[in-house]
Protein backbone atom coordinates (compact mmCIF):
# COMPACT_ATOMS: atom_id res chain seq x y z
CA UNK A 1 0.00 0.00 0.00
CA UNK A 2 2.06 2.53 -1.35
CA UNK A 3 1.24 6.35 -2.69
CA UNK A 4 4.86 6.39 -4.35
CA UNK A 5 3.58 5.59 -7.83
CA UNK A 6 0.59 8.41 -7.12
CA UNK A 7 2.87 11.11 -6.24
CA UNK A 8 5.87 9.37 -9.03
CA UNK A 9 2.85 10.67 -11.34
CA UNK A 10 1.61 13.89 -9.76
CA UNK A 11 5.62 14.73 -10.76
CA UNK A 12 5.02 13.98 -14.40
CA UNK A 13 1.09 15.09 -15.03
CA UNK A 14 0.81 18.17 -12.74
CA UNK A 15 -3.15 18.41 -13.67
CA UNK A 16 -3.71 14.74 -11.37
CA UNK A 17 -4.97 15.47 -7.91
CA UNK A 18 -4.29 12.41 -5.30
CA UNK A 19 -7.14 11.21 -4.08
CA UNK A 20 -7.14 12.74 0.07
CA UNK A 21 -5.50 10.82 2.94
CA UNK A 22 -6.74 10.06 5.55
CA UNK A 23 -3.01 10.72 7.18
CA UNK A 24 -3.94 14.47 6.69
CA UNK A 25 -7.05 14.02 8.95
CA UNK A 26 -6.74 16.31 11.80
CA UNK A 27 -5.23 14.71 14.72
CA UNK A 28 -7.57 13.54 17.37
CA UNK A 29 -10.24 12.21 15.38
CA UNK A 30 -11.34 8.02 16.88
CA UNK A 31 -10.43 6.96 13.39
CA UNK A 32 -6.85 5.04 12.86
CA UNK A 33 -5.15 6.63 10.14
CA UNK A 34 -5.14 3.63 7.23
CA UNK A 35 -1.78 4.98 5.86
CA UNK A 36 0.04 3.69 8.76
CA UNK A 37 -1.28 0.11 8.28
CA UNK A 38 -0.07 -2.83 6.39
CA UNK A 39 -3.20 -2.48 4.54
CA UNK A 40 -4.41 -5.61 6.76
CA UNK A 41 -7.20 -5.29 9.19
CA UNK A 42 -6.76 -2.16 12.01
CA UNK A 43 -7.96 -3.04 15.74
CA UNK A 44 -10.61 -0.67 16.24
CA UNK A 45 -14.32 -1.34 15.63
CA UNK A 46 -16.58 1.48 15.29
CA UNK A 47 -19.92 -0.20 16.31
CA UNK A 48 -18.13 -0.81 20.14
CA UNK A 49 -15.46 2.17 20.60
CA UNK A 50 -18.14 4.57 21.60
CA UNK A 51 -14.79 7.02 23.04
CA UNK A 52 -14.87 10.25 21.14
CA UNK A 53 -17.95 11.75 20.05
CA UNK A 54 -19.33 10.84 16.57
CA UNK A 55 -18.78 13.49 14.39
CA UNK A 56 -22.12 14.41 12.18
CA UNK A 57 -21.85 11.83 8.74
CA UNK A 58 -21.07 15.14 6.48
CA UNK A 59 -17.83 16.15 8.52
CA UNK A 60 -16.05 12.60 8.19
CA UNK A 61 -14.03 12.54 5.22
CA UNK A 62 -14.23 9.52 2.96
CA UNK A 63 -11.88 7.05 3.57
CA UNK A 64 -9.69 5.89 0.41
CA UNK A 65 -7.79 2.41 1.35
CA UNK A 66 -6.52 2.09 -2.70
CA UNK A 67 -4.15 4.99 -3.41
CA UNK A 68 -4.90 6.58 -6.49
CA UNK A 69 -5.52 10.08 -8.50
CA UNK A 70 -8.29 12.02 -9.89
CA UNK A 71 -7.61 12.61 -13.59
CA UNK A 72 -8.93 15.34 -15.71
CA UNK A 73 -10.68 13.52 -18.92
CA UNK A 74 -8.87 14.80 -21.57
CA UNK A 75 -5.40 13.54 -19.98
CA UNK A 76 -7.04 9.94 -19.14
CA UNK A 77 -5.24 8.69 -22.75
CA UNK A 78 -1.45 10.05 -22.19
CA UNK A 79 -1.63 9.11 -18.62
CA UNK A 80 -2.17 5.49 -18.83
CA UNK A 81 -0.35 4.93 -21.92
CA UNK A 82 2.55 6.70 -19.50
CA UNK A 83 1.63 4.62 -17.15
CA UNK A 84 1.42 1.31 -19.28
CA UNK A 85 4.59 1.96 -21.28
CA UNK A 86 6.56 3.72 -18.95
CA UNK A 87 8.71 0.75 -17.32
CA UNK A 88 8.66 3.51 -14.27
CA UNK A 89 5.53 2.68 -13.60
CA UNK A 90 4.76 -0.71 -15.40
CA UNK A 91 1.12 -0.87 -14.56
CA UNK A 92 0.41 -3.20 -17.12
CA UNK A 93 -2.81 -5.15 -15.55
CA UNK A 94 -5.81 -3.68 -15.80
CA UNK A 95 -7.91 -5.17 -12.93
CA UNK A 96 -11.28 -3.71 -13.64
CA UNK A 97 -13.03 -0.46 -15.15
CA UNK A 98 -16.02 0.47 -12.56
CA UNK A 99 -18.21 3.50 -12.41
CA UNK A 100 -19.98 5.15 -9.65
CA UNK A 101 -23.05 7.73 -10.41
CA UNK A 102 -23.59 10.45 -8.13
CA UNK A 103 -26.80 12.14 -9.45
CA UNK A 104 -26.53 14.59 -6.33
CA UNK A 105 -23.11 15.95 -7.52
CA UNK A 106 -24.56 15.40 -11.29
CA UNK A 107 -21.57 13.09 -11.69
CA UNK A 108 -20.41 9.51 -12.92
CA UNK A 109 -17.26 8.56 -11.40
CA UNK A 110 -14.99 6.19 -14.17
CA UNK A 111 -12.38 4.34 -11.86
CA UNK A 112 -9.17 1.71 -13.37
CA UNK A 113 -7.69 0.08 -10.64
CA UNK A 114 -4.21 -0.61 -12.19
CA UNK A 115 -1.83 -3.15 -10.81
CA UNK A 116 1.83 -3.91 -11.71
CA UNK A 117 3.33 -7.48 -11.41
CA UNK A 118 6.74 -6.42 -10.82
CA UNK A 119 6.92 -4.49 -8.13
CA UNK A 120 3.26 -5.31 -6.48
CA UNK A 121 2.05 -1.95 -6.49
CA UNK A 122 -1.13 -0.95 -7.31
CA UNK A 123 -3.20 2.57 -8.84
CA UNK A 124 -6.93 3.78 -9.20
CA UNK A 125 -7.38 6.28 -11.68
CA UNK A 126 -10.40 8.52 -10.94
CA UNK A 127 -12.47 10.20 -13.83
CA UNK A 128 -15.03 12.30 -13.45
CA UNK A 129 -17.62 13.14 -15.92
CA UNK A 130 -20.71 14.80 -15.85
CA UNK A 131 -23.68 12.89 -16.05
CA UNK A 132 -25.66 14.64 -18.97
CA UNK A 133 -22.24 14.14 -21.28
CA UNK A 134 -20.74 11.22 -20.23
CA UNK A 135 -18.09 10.92 -23.06
CA UNK A 136 -14.90 9.58 -22.13
CA UNK A 137 -11.81 8.03 -24.64
CA UNK A 138 -11.36 4.42 -24.69
CA UNK A 139 -8.33 2.87 -22.90
CA UNK A 140 -8.85 -0.52 -24.50
CA UNK A 141 -6.03 0.84 -26.70
CA UNK A 142 -3.73 0.30 -23.60
CA UNK A 143 -4.70 -2.02 -21.60
CA UNK A 144 -6.74 -5.15 -24.27
CA UNK A 145 -8.43 -6.26 -21.41
CA UNK A 146 -10.56 -2.86 -21.02
CA UNK A 147 -12.76 -4.07 -23.61
CA UNK A 148 -14.94 -5.91 -21.99
CA UNK A 149 -14.74 -3.96 -18.51
CA UNK A 150 -16.12 -0.96 -20.58
CA UNK A 151 -18.72 -2.29 -22.62
CA UNK A 152 -20.20 -3.45 -19.24
CA UNK A 153 -19.79 0.48 -17.87
CA UNK A 154 -21.50 1.58 -21.40
CA UNK A 155 -24.50 -1.06 -21.02
CA UNK A 156 -25.26 -0.58 -17.19
CA UNK A 157 -24.16 2.94 -16.42
CA UNK A 158 -24.52 4.67 -19.89
CA UNK A 159 -21.02 5.95 -20.41
CA UNK A 160 -19.79 6.19 -24.21
CA UNK A 161 -16.32 5.26 -24.39
CA UNK A 162 -14.73 7.05 -27.99
CA UNK A 163 -13.04 4.93 -30.10
CA UNK A 164 -13.93 1.82 -28.36
CA UNK A 165 -14.00 -1.36 -31.22
CA UNK A 166 -17.25 -2.54 -30.65
CA UNK A 167 -19.18 -0.20 -27.83
CA UNK A 168 -22.13 -2.76 -27.84
CA UNK A 169 -24.47 -3.83 -24.91
CA UNK A 170 -22.48 -6.94 -23.09
CA UNK A 171 -24.78 -7.67 -20.33
CA UNK A 172 -28.58 -6.59 -20.84
CA UNK A 173 -30.11 -7.36 -24.29
CA UNK A 174 -29.71 -4.95 -27.57
CA UNK A 175 -33.08 -3.43 -27.32
CA UNK A 176 -33.05 -2.61 -23.43
CA UNK A 177 -33.97 0.62 -22.47
CA UNK A 178 -32.17 2.70 -19.75
CA UNK A 179 -28.77 1.81 -17.72
CA UNK A 180 -29.66 -0.34 -14.70
CA UNK A 181 -26.84 0.77 -12.72
CA UNK A 182 -27.61 4.70 -12.72
CA UNK A 183 -29.04 5.82 -9.65
CA UNK A 184 -32.48 6.84 -11.19
CA UNK A 185 -32.96 3.91 -13.12
CA UNK A 186 -36.67 2.65 -12.81
CA UNK A 187 -37.07 -0.74 -13.98
CA UNK A 188 -39.87 -0.91 -16.77
CA UNK A 189 -41.21 -4.33 -18.32
CA UNK A 190 -39.76 -4.00 -22.04
CA UNK A 191 -42.96 -4.10 -25.04
CA UNK A 192 -42.60 -7.77 -25.89
CA UNK A 193 -42.64 -8.85 -22.16
CA UNK A 194 -45.84 -6.23 -21.63
CA UNK A 195 -47.65 -8.48 -24.72
CA UNK A 196 -47.44 -11.95 -23.90
CA UNK A 197 -48.45 -10.62 -20.82
CA UNK A 198 -51.34 -9.25 -22.50
CA UNK A 199 -52.16 -12.62 -24.27
CA UNK A 200 -51.81 -14.54 -20.88
CA UNK A 201 -54.64 -12.12 -19.52
CA UNK A 202 -56.77 -12.88 -22.57
CA UNK A 203 -56.12 -16.82 -22.98
CA UNK A 204 -56.77 -16.86 -19.14
CA UNK A 205 -60.32 -14.65 -19.35
CA UNK A 206 -61.39 -16.91 -22.08
CA UNK A 207 -61.26 -20.30 -20.05
CA UNK A 208 -63.34 -18.74 -17.47
CA UNK A 209 -60.25 -18.18 -14.56
CA UNK A 210 -60.94 -14.79 -13.86
CA UNK A 211 -58.31 -11.92 -13.43
CA UNK A 212 -55.21 -12.43 -12.96
CA UNK A 213 -53.53 -10.43 -10.32
CA UNK B 1 -8.91 -25.10 -60.74
CA UNK B 2 -9.59 -22.50 -57.82
CA UNK B 3 -12.32 -23.96 -56.05
CA UNK B 4 -14.51 -21.06 -54.68
CA UNK B 5 -15.02 -21.49 -50.63
CA UNK B 6 -16.90 -19.18 -48.00
CA UNK B 7 -16.58 -18.93 -44.09
CA UNK B 8 -18.96 -20.27 -42.61
CA UNK B 9 -20.50 -18.99 -39.41
CA UNK B 10 -21.09 -21.49 -36.72
CA UNK B 11 -23.85 -20.73 -33.84
CA UNK B 12 -22.63 -22.58 -30.84
CA UNK B 13 -24.98 -22.17 -27.61
CA UNK B 14 -26.06 -20.22 -25.24
CA UNK B 15 -27.63 -24.68 -25.35
CA UNK B 16 -25.02 -26.44 -25.75
CA UNK B 17 -23.07 -29.58 -23.21
CA UNK B 18 -19.85 -28.21 -23.63
CA UNK B 19 -20.21 -24.62 -23.19
CA UNK B 20 -20.89 -25.17 -19.20
CA UNK B 21 -23.94 -23.10 -18.83
CA UNK B 22 -25.49 -20.11 -21.34
CA UNK B 23 -22.87 -18.78 -23.04
CA UNK B 24 -23.18 -18.64 -26.77
CA UNK B 25 -19.91 -18.56 -29.19
CA UNK B 26 -20.54 -17.38 -32.72
CA UNK B 27 -17.40 -19.34 -34.47
CA UNK B 28 -16.03 -18.58 -37.77
CA UNK B 29 -15.24 -21.08 -39.51
CA UNK B 30 -12.62 -21.40 -42.84
CA UNK B 31 -13.14 -25.48 -43.43
CA UNK B 32 -12.02 -26.90 -39.96
CA UNK B 33 -9.73 -23.99 -39.09
CA UNK B 34 -11.13 -21.43 -36.64
CA UNK B 35 -10.80 -17.72 -37.99
CA UNK B 36 -12.54 -16.29 -35.23
CA UNK B 37 -14.50 -16.49 -31.88
CA UNK B 38 -17.05 -14.42 -30.72
CA UNK B 39 -18.29 -15.17 -27.20
CA UNK B 40 -21.61 -13.58 -26.57
CA UNK B 41 -22.59 -13.71 -22.85
CA UNK B 42 -24.87 -11.83 -20.38
CA UNK B 43 -27.47 -14.78 -20.78
CA UNK B 44 -27.40 -15.61 -16.97
CA UNK B 45 -26.72 -11.68 -15.59
CA UNK B 46 -29.04 -11.02 -12.77
CA UNK B 47 -27.78 -7.53 -11.94
CA UNK B 48 -26.28 -8.95 -8.46
CA UNK B 49 -24.71 -5.45 -8.25
CA UNK B 50 -28.01 -3.64 -8.16
CA UNK B 51 -29.47 -6.19 -5.79
CA UNK B 52 -26.27 -5.22 -3.92
CA UNK B 53 -27.35 -1.85 -3.27
CA UNK B 54 -30.28 -2.78 -1.56
CA UNK B 55 -29.71 -4.96 0.89
CA UNK B 56 -28.24 -5.08 4.44
CA UNK B 57 -24.10 -5.84 4.62
CA UNK B 58 -24.95 -9.02 6.40
CA UNK B 59 -27.83 -9.83 3.87
CA UNK B 60 -25.05 -9.29 1.28
CA UNK B 61 -23.55 -12.55 2.43
CA UNK B 62 -25.53 -14.38 1.23
CA UNK B 63 -26.77 -12.60 -1.84
CA UNK B 64 -22.94 -12.96 -2.78
CA UNK B 65 -23.43 -16.84 -2.56
CA UNK B 66 -25.89 -17.57 -5.27
CA UNK B 67 -25.29 -14.46 -7.56
CA UNK B 68 -21.73 -15.25 -8.13
CA UNK B 69 -19.60 -17.80 -9.14
CA UNK B 70 -22.06 -20.57 -7.40
CA UNK B 71 -19.13 -23.53 -7.60
CA UNK B 72 -17.45 -21.63 -5.38
CA UNK B 73 -19.66 -20.08 -2.87
CA UNK B 74 -16.92 -19.28 0.18
CA UNK B 75 -14.77 -17.75 -2.04
CA UNK B 76 -17.41 -14.95 -2.82
CA UNK B 77 -18.20 -14.61 0.74
CA UNK B 78 -14.51 -14.42 1.72
CA UNK B 79 -13.84 -11.18 -1.04
CA UNK B 80 -17.24 -9.19 0.32
CA UNK B 81 -16.71 -9.76 4.31
CA UNK B 82 -12.92 -8.70 3.31
CA UNK B 83 -14.07 -5.64 2.10
CA UNK B 84 -16.67 -4.63 4.48
CA UNK B 85 -13.59 -5.38 7.13
CA UNK B 86 -11.02 -3.68 5.49
CA UNK B 87 -13.34 -0.37 4.68
CA UNK B 88 -14.56 -0.94 8.52
CA UNK B 89 -11.75 -1.64 10.31
CA UNK B 90 -13.23 -4.53 11.67
CA UNK B 91 -10.91 -7.38 13.20
CA UNK B 92 -11.22 -10.83 13.14
CA UNK B 93 -10.23 -13.29 16.12
CA UNK B 94 -7.71 -15.58 14.81
CA UNK B 95 -9.54 -18.85 14.75
CA UNK B 96 -12.14 -17.34 12.70
CA UNK B 97 -9.14 -16.76 10.26
CA UNK B 98 -7.48 -20.46 10.26
CA UNK B 99 -11.50 -21.60 9.93
CA UNK B 100 -11.87 -19.32 7.24
CA UNK B 101 -8.43 -20.57 5.36
CA UNK B 102 -9.61 -24.11 5.58
CA UNK B 103 -12.80 -23.26 3.78
CA UNK B 104 -11.50 -21.54 1.40
CA UNK B 105 -9.10 -24.12 0.23
CA UNK B 106 -11.80 -27.05 0.47
CA UNK B 107 -13.69 -24.98 -1.53
CA UNK B 108 -10.59 -24.26 -4.02
CA UNK B 109 -9.87 -28.41 -4.29
CA UNK B 110 -14.09 -28.78 -4.77
CA UNK B 111 -13.92 -26.43 -7.13
CA UNK B 112 -10.93 -27.48 -9.07
CA UNK B 113 -12.86 -31.28 -9.31
CA UNK B 114 -15.35 -29.53 -10.97
CA UNK B 115 -13.60 -28.13 -13.41
CA UNK B 116 -11.38 -31.78 -13.63
CA UNK B 117 -14.94 -33.64 -14.01
CA UNK B 118 -15.89 -31.41 -16.66
CA UNK B 119 -12.69 -30.85 -18.84
CA UNK B 120 -12.83 -34.89 -18.67
CA UNK B 121 -16.15 -35.35 -20.12
CA UNK B 122 -15.36 -32.47 -22.95
CA UNK B 123 -12.45 -34.32 -23.90
CA UNK B 124 -14.45 -37.75 -24.05
CA UNK B 125 -12.91 -39.03 -20.27
CA UNK B 126 -15.92 -39.52 -18.48
CA UNK B 127 -14.42 -41.85 -15.90
CA UNK B 128 -12.08 -38.64 -14.54
CA UNK B 129 -15.85 -37.34 -14.00
CA UNK B 130 -17.54 -40.20 -11.67
CA UNK B 131 -13.88 -40.20 -9.71
CA UNK B 132 -13.71 -36.06 -9.32
CA UNK B 133 -17.36 -36.30 -7.89
CA UNK B 134 -16.58 -38.80 -5.60
CA UNK B 135 -13.62 -36.69 -3.82
CA UNK B 136 -15.69 -33.91 -3.85
CA UNK B 137 -18.87 -35.20 -2.52
CA UNK B 138 -16.23 -35.93 0.99
CA UNK B 139 -15.93 -32.15 0.70
CA UNK B 140 -19.52 -31.62 0.05
CA UNK B 141 -20.25 -33.03 3.55
CA UNK B 142 -17.43 -31.60 5.22
CA UNK B 143 -18.80 -28.09 4.15
CA UNK B 144 -22.14 -29.50 5.12
CA UNK B 145 -21.51 -30.87 8.68
CA UNK B 146 -19.92 -27.39 9.52
CA UNK B 147 -22.02 -24.45 7.98
CA UNK B 148 -25.39 -26.84 6.86
CA UNK B 149 -25.13 -25.92 3.58
CA UNK B 150 -23.14 -27.73 0.36
CA UNK B 151 -23.30 -25.23 -2.03
CA UNK B 152 -24.41 -21.93 -0.33
CA UNK B 153 -23.24 -21.56 2.85
CA UNK B 154 -23.82 -18.15 4.30
CA UNK B 155 -21.20 -19.29 6.66
CA UNK B 156 -18.61 -16.08 6.78
CA UNK B 157 -19.99 -13.27 8.60
CA UNK B 158 -18.36 -9.48 9.06
CA UNK B 159 -15.57 -9.99 11.87
CA UNK B 160 -15.90 -13.94 11.75
CA UNK B 161 -18.06 -16.82 11.29
CA UNK B 162 -21.15 -17.91 11.84
CA UNK B 163 -20.52 -21.15 14.17
CA UNK B 164 -17.27 -23.15 15.51
CA UNK B 165 -16.32 -26.63 13.72
CA UNK B 166 -18.57 -28.91 15.09
CA UNK B 167 -17.21 -31.76 17.23
CA UNK B 168 -14.93 -34.13 15.47
CA UNK B 169 -14.75 -32.28 12.24
CA UNK B 170 -10.76 -31.60 12.53
CA UNK B 171 -10.65 -35.15 12.41
CA UNK B 172 -12.85 -35.95 9.45
CA UNK B 173 -10.94 -33.09 7.93
CA UNK B 174 -7.44 -34.56 8.64
CA UNK B 175 -8.98 -38.14 7.16
CA UNK B 176 -10.17 -36.26 4.03
CA UNK B 177 -6.56 -35.02 3.18
CA UNK B 178 -4.95 -38.12 3.45
CA UNK B 179 -7.51 -39.72 1.37
CA UNK B 180 -7.10 -37.06 -1.31
CA UNK B 181 -3.51 -37.09 -1.46
CA UNK B 182 -4.11 -41.08 -2.19
CA UNK B 183 -6.26 -40.60 -5.31
CA UNK B 184 -4.87 -37.61 -6.56
CA UNK B 185 -1.87 -40.48 -8.36
CA UNK B 186 -4.88 -42.55 -10.02
CA UNK B 187 -5.84 -39.14 -11.77
CA UNK B 188 -2.71 -39.29 -13.02
CA UNK B 189 -2.91 -42.82 -14.23
CA UNK B 190 -5.97 -41.52 -15.58
CA UNK B 191 -5.71 -38.39 -17.61
CA UNK B 192 -1.76 -37.07 -16.88
CA UNK B 193 0.08 -40.44 -18.93
CA UNK B 194 -3.27 -40.68 -21.36
CA UNK B 195 -1.70 -40.66 -25.14
CA UNK B 196 -5.39 -39.35 -26.07
CA UNK B 197 -5.65 -36.67 -23.73
CA UNK B 198 -2.14 -35.12 -24.35
CA UNK B 199 -3.22 -35.19 -28.28
CA UNK B 200 -6.30 -33.05 -27.46
CA UNK B 201 -3.98 -30.87 -24.81
CA UNK B 202 -0.96 -30.43 -25.46
CA UNK B 203 0.04 -27.35 -27.29
CA UNK B 204 -3.72 -26.20 -27.69
CA UNK B 205 -4.69 -22.95 -27.88
CA UNK B 206 -1.69 -21.35 -26.63
CA UNK B 207 -2.16 -17.97 -24.86
CA UNK B 208 1.61 -16.42 -24.26
CA UNK B 209 2.09 -14.49 -21.19
CA UNK B 210 2.36 -10.97 -22.40
CA UNK B 211 -1.20 -11.58 -24.43
CA UNK B 212 -2.38 -12.99 -20.79
CA UNK B 213 -1.44 -9.88 -18.78
CA UNK B 214 -2.74 -7.19 -21.45
CA UNK B 215 -5.99 -9.40 -21.60
CA UNK B 216 -6.44 -9.63 -17.79
CA UNK B 217 -6.50 -13.15 -17.64
CA UNK B 218 -5.76 -14.21 -13.76
CA UNK B 219 -5.13 -17.53 -12.08
CA UNK B 220 -4.62 -20.49 -13.47
CA UNK B 221 -4.94 -19.60 -16.70
CA UNK B 222 -2.66 -16.78 -16.40
CA UNK B 223 0.09 -19.13 -14.28
CA UNK B 224 0.12 -21.50 -16.90
CA UNK B 225 1.31 -18.81 -19.38
CA UNK B 226 4.07 -17.97 -16.81
CA UNK B 227 2.42 -15.44 -15.02
CA UNK B 228 4.10 -15.76 -11.35
CA UNK B 229 1.01 -14.03 -9.73
CA UNK B 230 -1.06 -15.64 -6.99
CA UNK B 231 -3.15 -12.92 -4.46
CA UNK B 232 -2.51 -15.31 -1.61
CA UNK B 233 1.50 -14.53 -1.88
CA UNK B 234 1.17 -11.19 -3.43
CA UNK B 235 -1.15 -9.12 -1.05
CA UNK B 236 -1.53 -12.22 1.54
CA UNK B 237 -5.18 -12.13 3.67
CA UNK B 238 -6.55 -14.33 6.53
CA UNK B 239 -3.42 -16.87 7.44
CA UNK B 240 -1.96 -17.07 3.74
CA UNK B 241 1.48 -15.30 4.84
CA UNK B 242 2.30 -17.82 7.81
CA UNK B 243 1.22 -21.15 5.54
CA UNK B 244 4.06 -22.90 3.77
CA UNK B 245 3.21 -23.26 -0.07
CA UNK B 246 4.10 -23.47 -3.74
CA UNK B 247 2.47 -21.28 -6.49
CA UNK B 248 2.49 -23.62 -9.77
CA UNK B 249 3.69 -21.76 -12.54
CA UNK B 250 4.26 -23.37 -15.92
CA UNK B 251 5.75 -21.54 -19.34
CA UNK B 252 3.68 -23.26 -21.98
CA UNK B 253 0.34 -21.51 -21.71
CA UNK B 254 -1.36 -24.18 -23.54
CA UNK B 255 -4.49 -26.41 -22.34
CA UNK B 256 -1.91 -29.04 -21.08
CA UNK B 257 -0.55 -26.74 -18.52
CA UNK B 258 -3.30 -25.24 -17.59
CA UNK B 259 -4.56 -28.97 -16.58
CA UNK B 260 -1.06 -29.41 -14.56
CA UNK B 261 -1.39 -26.42 -12.58
CA UNK B 262 -4.86 -26.77 -11.38
CA UNK B 263 -3.58 -30.24 -10.66
CA UNK B 264 -0.89 -29.02 -8.60
CA UNK B 265 -2.57 -26.49 -6.97
CA UNK B 266 -4.77 -29.21 -5.30
CA UNK B 267 -2.05 -30.53 -3.90
CA UNK B 268 -0.97 -26.87 -2.64
CA UNK B 269 -4.22 -26.71 -0.96
CA UNK B 270 -4.19 -29.69 1.05
CA UNK B 271 -0.79 -28.32 2.13
CA UNK B 272 -2.37 -25.25 3.28
CA UNK B 273 -5.25 -27.45 4.65
CA UNK B 274 -3.18 -29.74 6.97
CA UNK B 275 -0.74 -26.68 8.95
CA UNK B 276 -4.17 -24.64 9.30
CA UNK B 277 -5.21 -27.58 11.41
CA UNK B 278 -2.55 -28.01 13.23
CA UNK B 279 -2.13 -24.98 14.23
CA UNK B 280 -5.98 -24.41 14.82
CA UNK B 281 -6.45 -21.79 17.73
CA UNK B 282 -8.99 -22.29 20.37
CA UNK B 283 -10.88 -18.84 20.88
CA UNK B 284 -13.41 -16.71 20.00
CA UNK B 285 -14.82 -16.99 16.25
CA UNK B 286 -16.63 -13.64 16.01
CA UNK B 287 -16.07 -10.49 17.06
CA UNK B 288 -18.94 -8.45 17.82
CA UNK B 289 -20.61 -6.61 14.70
CA UNK B 290 -24.01 -4.91 14.61
CA UNK B 291 -26.61 -6.74 12.62
CA UNK B 292 -27.42 -3.17 11.41
CA UNK B 293 -23.75 -2.81 10.45
CA UNK B 294 -22.93 0.96 9.11
CA UNK B 295 -19.49 1.40 7.33
CA UNK B 296 -17.51 4.03 7.66
CA UNK B 297 -17.78 6.72 4.16
CA UNK B 298 -15.02 5.56 1.93
CA UNK B 299 -14.25 3.00 -0.76
CA UNK B 300 -12.01 0.08 -0.95
CA UNK B 301 -10.53 -2.34 -3.37
CA UNK B 302 -10.29 -5.97 -2.44
CA UNK B 303 -8.85 -8.81 -3.95
CA UNK B 304 -8.61 -12.15 -2.88
CA UNK B 305 -7.42 -15.92 -4.95
CA UNK B 306 -10.84 -17.80 -5.86
CA UNK B 307 -10.36 -20.82 -7.79
CA UNK B 308 -10.90 -19.29 -10.98
CA UNK B 309 -8.77 -15.84 -10.47
CA UNK B 310 -8.09 -12.35 -9.42
CA UNK B 311 -11.40 -12.12 -7.90
CA UNK B 312 -12.25 -8.19 -6.35
CA UNK B 313 -14.50 -6.20 -4.96
CA UNK B 314 -14.65 -2.23 -5.00
CA UNK B 315 -17.32 -1.42 -2.47
CA UNK B 316 -18.27 2.48 -2.18
CA UNK B 317 -19.80 3.38 1.15
CA UNK B 318 -21.75 6.38 1.96
CA UNK B 319 -22.27 5.75 5.32
CA UNK B 320 -25.42 3.81 5.08
CA UNK B 321 -26.66 0.75 6.21
CA UNK B 322 -26.24 -0.77 2.62
CA UNK B 323 -23.36 0.04 -0.10
CA UNK B 324 -23.70 2.65 -2.17
CA UNK B 325 -21.70 1.02 -5.11
CA UNK B 326 -20.40 -2.72 -5.72
CA UNK B 327 -18.47 -3.89 -8.34
CA UNK B 328 -17.51 -7.14 -8.75
CA UNK B 329 -14.42 -7.80 -10.88
CA UNK B 330 -15.07 -11.47 -11.84
CA UNK B 331 -12.10 -13.45 -12.78
CA UNK B 332 -13.90 -15.44 -15.51
CA UNK B 333 -15.12 -12.81 -17.35
CA UNK B 334 -11.47 -11.31 -17.89
CA UNK B 335 -10.55 -14.67 -18.45
CA UNK B 336 -13.02 -15.58 -20.97
CA UNK B 337 -12.23 -12.25 -23.11
CA UNK B 338 -8.88 -13.94 -23.25
CA UNK B 339 -10.69 -17.05 -25.13
CA UNK B 340 -10.26 -15.52 -28.83
CA UNK B 341 -7.41 -14.97 -28.89
CA UNK B 342 -6.55 -18.67 -27.54
CA UNK B 343 -8.60 -20.38 -29.97
CA UNK B 344 -7.80 -18.68 -33.29
CA UNK B 345 -5.98 -21.01 -36.00
CA UNK B 346 -7.32 -23.97 -33.65
CA UNK B 347 -9.26 -26.60 -35.08
CA UNK B 348 -12.87 -26.55 -34.60
CA UNK B 349 -12.77 -29.07 -32.41
CA UNK B 350 -9.56 -27.80 -30.22
CA UNK B 351 -12.73 -25.18 -29.36
CA UNK B 352 -14.24 -27.61 -26.88
CA UNK B 353 -10.95 -28.23 -25.54
CA UNK B 354 -10.30 -24.52 -25.04
CA UNK B 355 -13.12 -23.51 -23.44
CA UNK B 356 -13.07 -26.18 -21.08
CA UNK B 357 -9.52 -25.55 -19.94
CA UNK B 358 -10.08 -21.88 -18.66
CA UNK B 359 -12.73 -23.07 -16.48
CA UNK B 360 -15.24 -20.55 -16.84
CA UNK B 361 -18.45 -20.19 -14.66
CA UNK B 362 -21.51 -18.51 -16.27
CA UNK B 363 -22.93 -17.06 -13.00
CA UNK B 364 -19.38 -15.53 -12.53
CA UNK B 365 -19.12 -14.02 -15.93
CA UNK B 366 -22.52 -12.97 -15.82
CA UNK B 367 -23.29 -11.67 -12.62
Amino acid sequence: MSWALAEKLKAVFPDVELFPRAGTEPAGTRDQGPGTGSGEQGTAVPESTPAAPRRPAHEVPPQYLTPGVYVPREKLLPVCTTLARDPGFGLTYLSCVSAVDWPDRNELEVLYHLYSHQTRQELALKVRIPRDDAHIPSVSGVWDGANWHEREAYDLLGITFDGHPNLRRIMMTDDWVGHPLRKDYVYQDPPWLVEVAKERQKDAEGLGLGERV
Amino acid sequence: MALRTEELMLNMGPQHPSTHGVLRMVVTLDGENVVDVQPDIGYLHSSVEKMMENRTYLQNIALVDRGMDYLSAMANEEVWVLACERLGKIEVPERARYIRTIMLELQRISSHLIWLGTFGIDLGAFTAFLWAMRERERIMDLFESATGGRLHHVYFRIGGVFEDLPEGWTDRCEEFCDYFLDRLPEYDELLTGNPIFLARTQGVGVLPLDTAIAMGASGPVARASGLAYDVRKAHPYEVYERVEFDIPVRSEGDCYARYLVRLEEMRQSVRIIRQCLERLPAGEIRSKVAVTLRLPKGEVYARTESPRGDLGIYLVSDGADRPYRVKIRAPAFSNLYALTEMMRGWKVADVIAILGSIDIVLSDVDR
